[in-house]
């Protein structure tokens, strides 16, 4: 059982490394993906937040009210936290909150500064988008501690210190972290569908001669790539509706308007399976190594699902890896999935991503049906 | 896009009168600085079978390839059915039947599931699909193995499959290329039988590219060898070994020792070129044509009073038609393959 001979396993050795020498170009995404993983996760994960978009409503027109205005602006310009705007009513933010406009809106109320000057305790709203709760967090931490707060971040915590007392408010809630990651979770398996079903069982076909007996027979590159999009696609949607109803479960996030959500991410999910998996077309319309596809398998993840919001607020993003996110449906997959399943918002707040989305799907429809070699 | 009927294009006519259904003139193919195929031109007449000898390189899968349109010439031009291979492939798609060199059955369909989805890429209904599948499956000897997944299918059957698979739509072309390389010798005698149980039955042309002599001789009606991407020479395979110096040579064993009158006397038959003793117990005869003289050579042998032991008839073969236009053997270039001409015995 134990018996060896060097020799044997030295000629094993060499054979293997043979190939490996006999396909280098397999050997750069090896040696790329751990960089890309540290250059993209490093700036797509924890990196400082910018320009979050901030109302302010300042119902009071003392002065204490206006040094928080002060402040604020301030931080806007010393820092880049935050990009401020003024409405005039609460309602009228929070409104734009919900429509995503916003991510955080502090509300001065009409007694702010007569309680100040009357040394007591001056409320200071600040209401949150809580379904991205990174930023919201950094927010209201950053609000206390402009403005001398203590701890404590769950929903509706209050605080006193130095007269203000700042009083968070979750819009939408209070929500498990695992909920903030059941539109991740659907994307991700998006994308594992499309690596499998559009990259490797295209160019395993491709080299076990499939296609070959195919190019004899009349089907046009349309046909083709029609085809296994439909295939591909049908079985994205099995798995992408499998991992939305368990991740619903399992998460115990509760549907606001449950028909019409379900309905519009169903559509969500279309959308970006069909540009994922043309996507995927698009690159392997060529290829013909099935080692190609699994080499590249680790690079595309992180290119594309890791700087897509997914994870962490693209307003971390520096300009090049926002210029990288927003060209990948990923990042309007997840804005539109997160905007349905956590605030529960109607068509008309989701339709930008859709038409991003089917924009990027159309495109790759072109591009595939372009390079799709038809001819051996 | 609609697909093209198999229309009525008025096609061609040969030297002989006959219907060209593939038509090649001047064609060449070339990969870079290399030329696969070199300015090939014929013509294949309609319900004949055709084959392209040569060996490993010759350049018979490529030019296979640009009559199947998978890939473009680079000059010259091809016609099959009357239509062109490079401007009008999606008519040519429709005509044509191709098994493909290297094995392309999708090992996870079933038999029926292949060559139903096949019928589908030519819009086939779905009755007549079924009546087409199942007589093809039938004659291809798979019909009990319909359901079985072709990954489980031995090599022989995949091929028979590949055959059915390929005439689903009843093309009026069809194109093998090497169907039998790599199967044992029982499974390429079916394909034999099959494909000549196709030609029997008509109105189909069949291109067929090999380089085992054996099958070239056996199934082709006429056939070109090529090499180096090159016609080296065009006939029926009757023509081409008659094309060789030198005839067919008939080795007489006797029983009793081969006298010089007896020589002699076989030397006069005028069927015989020429005789001579080659053993004591043994003459060689060139014969001058087809005609074995069975009757002379025992008629004189019973009046030497000696008796014939056995025959041996030795004919030109493919292989000595190879050399003589090629000057080397293609054996030189298909080494390790199944090739070996059998001589005719009779005893």
């Amino acid at each position: 059982m134990f018996e060896f001979s060097l020799q044997r396993i030295l000629a094993v050795a060499e054979r293997d490394l043979r190939r490996f020498r006999r396909n280098t170009k397999l050997m750069i995404p090896m040696a790329l993906m751990p960089i890309i993983y540290l250059v993209i996760l490093g700036k797509s994960m924890g990196g400082d937040l910018h320009d979050l978009p901030l109302a302010v409503v300042v119902q009071d027109h003392g002065r204490a009210a206006e040094a928080v205005t002060d402040r604020l602006l301030t931080m806007e310009q010393s820092r880049g936290l935050f990009k401020l705007s003024t409405e005039p009513d609460p309602e009228t933010a929070v409104e734009k909150l919900r429509q995503g406009r916003y991510k955080a809106v502090v509300i001065v109320p009409p007694t702010f500064s007569e309680d100040m000057s009357r040394g007591e305790a001056a409320e200071l709203g600040v209401v949150v988008d809580n379904t991205d709760n990174t930023s919201a967090n950094i927010i209201e931490a950053e609000v206390r501690r402009a403005f001398g707060s203590l701890s404590g971040n769950t929903a509706a915590s209050e605080s006193r210190s130095a007269g203000v007392r700042v009083q968070r408010v979750d819009v939408y809630g209070h929500k498990e972290f695992m909920q903030y990651l059941v539109p991740a979770v659907i994307a991700l398996a998006l994308f594992f569908v499309a690596m499998l079903a559009g990259g490797i069982i295209l160019v395993d076909d491709r080299a076990r001669g499939i296609h070959e007996g195919y190019f004899v027979t009349p089907l046009t590159s349309l046909d083709l790539v029609g085809g296994l999009t439909l295939s591909a696609t049908t079985l994205a949607m099995i798995i992408g509706t499998t991992v939305l109803f368990s991740a619903l479960v399992i998460a115990q996030l509760p549907l606001l308007n449950p028909v019409r959500t379900v309905f519009l991410t169903e559509s969500a999910v279309l959308l970006l399976a069909v540009g994922l998996i043309l996507f995927m077309f698009t690159l392997m319309a060529r290829v013909s190594n099935p080692l190609t596809p699994r080499a590249l398998f680790g690079i595309l993840n992180v290119l594309t699902f890791f700087p897509s919001g997914a994870l962490y607020p693209t307003e971390s993003y520096p300009a090049w890896l926002n210029a990288i996110s927003v060209v990948f449906p990923m990042r309007y997959a997840v804005h539109a999935l997160r905007n349905l399943l956590l605030k529960g918002v109607g068509f008309g707040a989701v339709a930008p991503d859709f038409l991003a989305m089917g924009v990027f799907a159309a495109v790759m429809l072109v591009l595939a049906c372009t390079l799709f070699k038809r001819t051996l | 896009m609609t697909p093209a009927a198999k229309d009525t294009v008025t096609l061609p006519v040969s030297a002989a009168g006959k219907q060209v259904a593939i038509s090649v003139e001047h064609l060449t193919k070339k990969f870079g600085e290399f030329t696969a195929d070199d300015d090939l031109s014929f013509q294949v007449e309609r319900d004949e079978i055709f084959g392209i000898l040569g060996p490993n390189g010759a350049g018979k899968s490529t030019l296979i390839r640009m009559l199947t349109t998978l890939i473009k010439p680079t000059s010259g031009r091809a016609l099959v059915m009357g239509h062109d291979v490079e401007h009008d492939t999606n008519r040519v798609r429709h005509e044509i039947g191709v098994i493909p060199q290297a094995n392309t059955v999708d090992g996870d369909l079933s038999a029926w599931e292949s060559l139903d989805l096949y019928g589908r890429f030519y819009e086939m209904p779905r009755k007549d699909r079924r009546e087409r599948s199942e007589e093809l499956l039938k004659a291809v000897g798979l019909w009990e193995w319909k359901d079985k997944a072709a990954g489980t299918y031995s090599g022989g059957m995949r091929r028979r499959l590949e055959i059915a698979r390929g005439l689903i739509h009843r093309p009026r072309v069809f194109f093998l290329d090497e169907p039998t390389t790599g199967l044992d010798p029982q499974s390429r005698r079916v394909i034999w039988e099959l494909l000549e149980k196709l030609r029997n039955e008509g109105d189909l042309t069949i291109l067929i590219c090999t380089h085992y002599m054996d099958e070239a001789d056996r199934l082709c009606d006429r056939l070109a060898i090529v090499d180096h991407g090159k016609i080296a020479v065009l006939g029926t395979p009757r023509e081409l070994k008659g094309s060789v110096p030198g005839q067919d040579i008939l080795t007489v064993e006797y029983f009793q020792e081969v006298t010089d009158a007896l020589v002699a006397a076989f030397a006069s038959l005028p069927e015989v070129r020429s005789a001579a003793r080659e053993e004591a117990h043994t003459a060689k005869l060139i014969l001058a044509g087809d005609v074995v003289p069975l009757e002379g050579i025992t008629d004189r042998a019973r009046a030497a009073g000696n008796k014939v032991k056995s025959m041996s008839l030795l004919e030109p073969t493919l292989e000595d038609v190879f050399i003589h236009y090629t000057g080397r053997g293609l054996r030189d270039q298909a080494a390790g393959e199944y090739s070996y001409a059998m001589p005719t015995i009779m005893r």
